[in-house]
């Protein structure tokens, strides 16, 4: 009874608990961690050179069969390290924190920024030079002419190729200068089931019944001589840690550390061939799994889906058994959070403006209900939590799936969690995620086991799915109508040319004016990701993943051919929704109902970046804006966000599925804006966009909870793409026990309203003084003053001085 | 302001306040109603002392643009210059002013505004065992709006906290007070003297409401703010300690004066100038009440 009471009980967090002080990792995890944050990320060529040298040699090999094979050939070269301290061992690349680069996807923007790349301002990497010499000599000419970017470059037409290529306007280049990513393995149902040798007899048995009769046939036995070739791989993977650790474990001379290294061996001689026995197995096959898709495409949101659902049996097993203590789960989930965070997803500079900080999206899922419709809370998901404060590196994007009778302890573990200032874990109502996915068409059961993509996509192991196609600047659409499809910075038609601002006699007019060009938008979006889709089924197969979700192996076709069980509509995330809203009302103000300004006379001064139009600036900027309960503005967010559901529904992407919209993140918001021109709602030009369904930075001066009304007023269930709602908050409204507790209800609040997701930002001090400086863009941040919350920017500049001195201190 | 039984119910306020999170448990909306009987030299909401909507200026917002001058009904209005002599408060230079240097604090209200209003929030205060806060200003100073709402909320089941200065006819609000969930009453000061010369009205009416309440049996917090120089000495605060201990049997917090309102008073021309009390010296007095019995809140602000 002993071993269940140890069970039941949740093991409770630092700093995830009230009665508990700071986090305090053991003294494995900070040597861990020292090691982590000495290495810079850098640059990793010897998967491409391998992959280069594969391909070279087998030059008749069909696609699969040549990924498959350079997958093979990196298993079997790539040198194997175990550093010091490791519980869980397997490096995707040579080096710690090293990125791999793909040449087969795109090579063009490696030569093209090799020299910048460790000076560039966001997410720099260290290459040596002898790096690029091997890249510019042995690597870059095979792939000219040979690789995706040329191929899909080529195929676009014309027209969509000048709206979407490096514009900012419409931007899909993830998709098309790396590979797709966005795949959560299926370890419940195959790889913990069957181990890869399970899966390797599976496809070979499969290969063994078929005849090169037809075309479909001859596609099969491609497909599953792919499979054959990458078990093999990821087991010679395993193979070789084994040695290695046998090796180290020979040579030592600390009796606890040979110990470690034994056990090590004889966890990676049984998996990923055989299926996980106990916690240390299965945590290890996860990390395998890990290695192996970064070894075979170097992509964002390798997702790891819900963590303490598939490795809580085991969990429980050895508790029973006495074979494992909580801490020594801690210790080891402790260990994979530093591994996630050791691999970094190598970019070209753009792409990292789109999703800066190094981060890979690994998105790890954690709460929430269970298929049967129990609450799957348990003692693994207090764990991640406490993982996240104790280890505090970037990776993973942890999520956190509420419902309405999830445990309180689980909430306001959560809310101390994101308290801590890191950003996570971003928060998901359960109901809202499942709702989408039915929607989506996945059945009621597979619905509800649902994890997170990236950053904010409802997502299955179930699916496959272009979960961040293309990003759409709604800024752009609103800039076109008023400017006849010309950009106002350099003038290039983007849009649709159908008139300027004179021609627009009253708000309806501007209103058409704005859904016609973002309707064009979205068709040239359709078209990018038709073709980027074609390119990859006929170029990028992707035969590793494709052994991870359900579907693939029993119809013997590539993910990227639509093998999985679902294919669910690639994603066309909206960018700037609030803006968009808010400059319609602004003009609709100005223009159409007070008639302080004619629409010609406030596009100059949009043209001026309203230099010489400061009042009416002031003007603009009081007018009502998104996220303050106002049903003015907040009715048109809510007619852009359905406008846009309906054009994009409309259309089909290349597997046959309804394309879905989103109203999400990452950083996409502040490129977006980089190319959109002065906006009427006061916004100057380049200045960022907005983010998901988040207000404006600093137009939200209500409360948060008028934020999450107008919030709510947007349908969340239609966008299954996903919604994203950032909140801000000082250190010192977050402090005391019933702090936590009104976030807690807060959110629950805003849950039973229907929305999707939430995540809050503790803000710094240095965001005070940026609000001190420039009250106009901070109006919504809330502090706390003695007994008082009052709004920052109000408050004399004394006590905003004492504010951001006690700020600095409380940060934590 | 004694209303009329003919006029629609309504009245003045300075706010209605959203994510209210520290007048009361939960979630809250607190209403500020405009105009209070006392004076208290340190308050942290002049605007809130006379009745009507005032004119307020915000003189570091003020970017000289000149738009108040066509705008004044009375010919008065100048850039960085706030409310001048024959100023009606008509508010038509704030709607005029681009940069929210003039801006008129307090408007009426119709209590079917301030229903739907509080209303909006309705699922967050279900959801956080929150409700709705009258605050002031002083709420008993409008007794009929007060009574209304009163009724109204508790009808809707909204959890409701009066924030009181205990200085009102207690017939006028009997019932709104009957149907309080919580009451927090101010006590500044016990001697008859000092009390008249710091506030400006004496203490036997707040003293024997604060009774009235006790004997209702409403749940009340005493709310005690701790001005150094006005209330923190000894006597003060022993005698305090007795009446709050023997006789209203009340827990009690301490508010440490705090000058977040010293901008508000500089916007409606009027003075304040109060210290901070310093951390160790509130400790202390939380201590000494204590040590005389009175059950000391830790809820308040530190």
């Amino acid at each position: 009874m002993t071993t269940h009471a140890a069970v039941t009980e949740p093991a409770r967090g630092a700093g995830i608990f009230p009665q508990e002080g700071h986090p305090a990792p053991t003294a494995r995890i900070k040597h861990l961690r020292e090691a982590w944050k000495a290495v810079e990320p850098r640059l990793c060529i010897e998967r491409a050179a391998i992959y280069t040298r594969c391909c070279r040699e087998h030059p008749g090999d069909s696609p699969s069969v040549r990924s498959a094979r350079a997958f093979k050939a990196v298993c079997a070269e790539l040198p194997v390290t175990i550093y010091p301290d490791e519980l869980i061992v397997g490096n995707p690349g040579a080096e710690r924190r090293a990125g791999s680069v793909d040449p087969e996807l795109s090579w063009k923007w490696i030569e093209a920024e090799l020299e910048q790349f460790q000076t560039r301002t966001q997410d720099p990497y260290v290459v040596t030079e002898d790096q690029k010499r091997r890249l510019r000599e042995e690597i870059f000419p095979y792939w000219q002419g040979r690789s995706l970017e040329e191929a899909y470059l080529a195929r676009l037409p014309k027209e969509t190729a000048w709206v979407t290529v490096d514009t900012g306007v419409v931007d899909n280049d993830s998709k098309w200068r790396a590979y797709v990513g966005e795949n959560t393995p299926d370890f419940q149902d195959i790889v913990f089931a069957k181990g890869f040798r399970g899966i390797l007899d599976e496809a070979k048995e499969r290969l063994a019944l078929l005849e090169p009769m037809d075309s479909e046939r001859l596609a099969q036995m491609e497909f599953y001589r792919a499979s054959v070739l990458s078990c093999e791989g990821i087991l010679e993977l395993g193979r070789r840690y084994a040695e290695e650790a046998a090796r180290l474990a020979a040579r030592e001379s600390d009796p606890v550390r040979l110990l470690e290294l034994e056990h090590i061996a004889g966890i990676c001689r049984r998996v990923p061939a055989e299926p996980p026995r106990d916690f240390r197995e299965a945590i290890q096959m996860v990390w395998f799994v890990q290695v192996g898709r970064v070894l075979s495409e170097n992509a964002v949101a390798l997702n790891l889906g819900r963590l303490d659902q598939y490795l809580h049996p085991y969990y429980v097993k050895d508790m029973q058994k006495g074979s494992l203590t909580p801490a020594e789960t801690q210790e080891l989930i402790d260990c994979l959070w530093i591994k996630l965070s050791e691999w970094v997803w190598a970019v070209s500079s753009n792409t990292a403006r789109f999703f800066a900080g190094y981060s890979a999206f690994q998105n790890l899922t954690i709460g929430g209900k269970r298929p049967d419709g129990a609450d799957g809370t348990n003692e693994l998901s207090y764990m991640c939590l406490r993982a996240a404060a104790e280890v505090r590196t970037h990776q993973p994007n942890l999520s956190v799936r509420i419902h309405s009778d999830c445990p309180e302890d689980f909430l306001q573990a959560t809310c101390r969690l994101a308290r801590l200032g890191m950003g996570f874990p971003a928060i998901h109502n359960d109901r809202t995620g499942t709702a989408m996915l039915l929607a989506a068409g996945l059945s009621p059961e597979d619905a509800r086991d649902w994890s997170n993509c990236g950053c904010v996509v409802p997502h299955s192991r179930k699916i496959g799915e272009w979960t961040s196609a293309v990003n759409i600047n709604l800024g752009s659409a609103l800039e076109f109508a008023l400017n006849d499809g010309r950009c106002r910075l350099d003038g290039r038609q983007l849009g649709l040319s159908i008139g300027d601002a004179a021609s627009i006699q009253t708000f309806d007019e501007l209103k058409d004016a704005f859904f016609a060009q973002l309707s064009y938008l979205v068709k040239q979006a359709s078209i990018a990701t038709v073709v980027a889709q074609q390119v990859h089924s006929e170029m990028a197969p992707r035969p590793f993943l494709s052994l991870l979700v359900e579907g693939c192996m029993e119809k013997g076709r590539d993910l990227s051919r639509g093998g999985a069980k679902y294919n669910v509509g690639a994603v066309l995330t909206g960018i700037g929704l609030a803006d968009a809203a808010n400059a319609l009302e602004a003009a609709r103000t100005l223009v159409f109902e007070q008639q302080v300004v004619t629409l010609p006379e406030l596009c100059q001064a949009l043209d001026d970046d309203w230099a010489g139009h400061e009042d009416l600036r002031a003007l603009a900027l009081k007018c009502s804006k998104y996220g303050n309960d106002e049903n003015r503005v907040d009715s048109l967010a809510t007619e852009i966000s359905e406008r846009y559901h309906r054009e994009i529904r409309s259309r089909k992407d290349w597997f046959g599925s309804p394309f879905n919209s989103a109203f999400m993140g990452i950083s996409n918001y502040l490129p977006a804006g980089s190319v959109v021109g002065a906006t009427p709602d006061g916004r100057r030009a380049r200045s960022p966009l907005t983010e998901g369904c988040s207000a404006h930075a600093g137009t939200d001066h209500n409360s948060p909870t008028a934020l999450m009304k107008s919030a709510t007023r947007i349908n969340h269930e239609s966008h299954a793409g996903g919604t994203l709602l950032n909140i801000k908050f000082t250190p010192g409204a977050l402090r005391t026990d019933r702090d936590i507790a009104n976030m807690a209800s807060l959110i629950r609040a805003y849950f039973e309203l229907g929305a999707f997701h939430v995540q809050f930002n503790v803000i710094s001090a240095e965001t005070l003084k940026a609000a001190q400086a420039h009250p106009e863009e901070h109006q919504d941040l809330l502090v706390r003053v003695a007994g008082y919350s009052a709004r920052f920017v109000t408050l004399s500049k004394d006590v905003q001085d004492a504010i951001i001195e006690r700020t600095a201190y409380e940060r934590v | 302001m004694v209303p009329r039984e003919t006029d629609p119910i309504g009245g003045c306020l300075f706010d209605i306040q959203r994510w209210s999170t520290e007048d009361g448990p939960g979630i809250r909306t607190t209403i500020f109603f405009k105009g209070c009987p006392l004076r208290c030299a340190w308050c942290c909401n002049p605007e809130s002392w006379s009745p009507k909507p005032q004119l307020g200026f915000f003189e570091e917002r003020c970017k000289g643009c000149g738009a108040c001058i066509s705008a004044c009904s009375r010919g008065l209005a100048r850039p960085a210059t706030g409310r001048l002599d024959g100023c009606e408060d008509c508010g038509f230079c704030a709607t005029a002013c681009p940069h929210g240097a003039r801006q008129l604090l307090g408007r009426w209200w119709s209590a079917e505004e301030i229903l739907a209003e509080v209303g909006r929030d309705a699922i967050f205060h279900r959801r956080s065992g929150g409700g709705v806060t009258f605050s002031g200003g002083e709420a008993t100073a409008q007794p009929r709006l007060l009574e209304h709402l009163a009724m109204e909320f508790h009808r809707r089941g909204v959890h409701q906290v009066l924030e009181t200065c205990g200085h009102f006819p207690w017939e006028w609000n009997a019932k709104a007070l009957s149907l309080m969930d919580l009451v927090y009453f101010d006590l500044k000061h016990m001697d008859e003297a000092a009390h008249e010369r710091w506030i400006g009205v004496g203490t036997d009416l707040i003293q024997a409401n604060a009774l009235r309440i006790a004997e209702m049996g409403i749940p009340m917090i005493v709310r005690f703010p701790l001005i150094p120089g006005v209330n923190d000495e000894r006597k003060n605060l022993v005698r305090m300690a007795v009446f709050v201990k023997e006789r209203l049997k009340a827990p009690l917090e301490v508010m440490p004066f705090h000058p977040l309102g010293r901008h508000k008073h500089r916007a409606v021309g009027s003075d304040s100038d109060f210290a901070e009390p310093a951390p160790n010296d509130v400790e202390m007095v939380r201590e000494l009440l204590r040590a005389q019995g009175v059950t000391v809140l830790e809820s308040g602000p530190t």
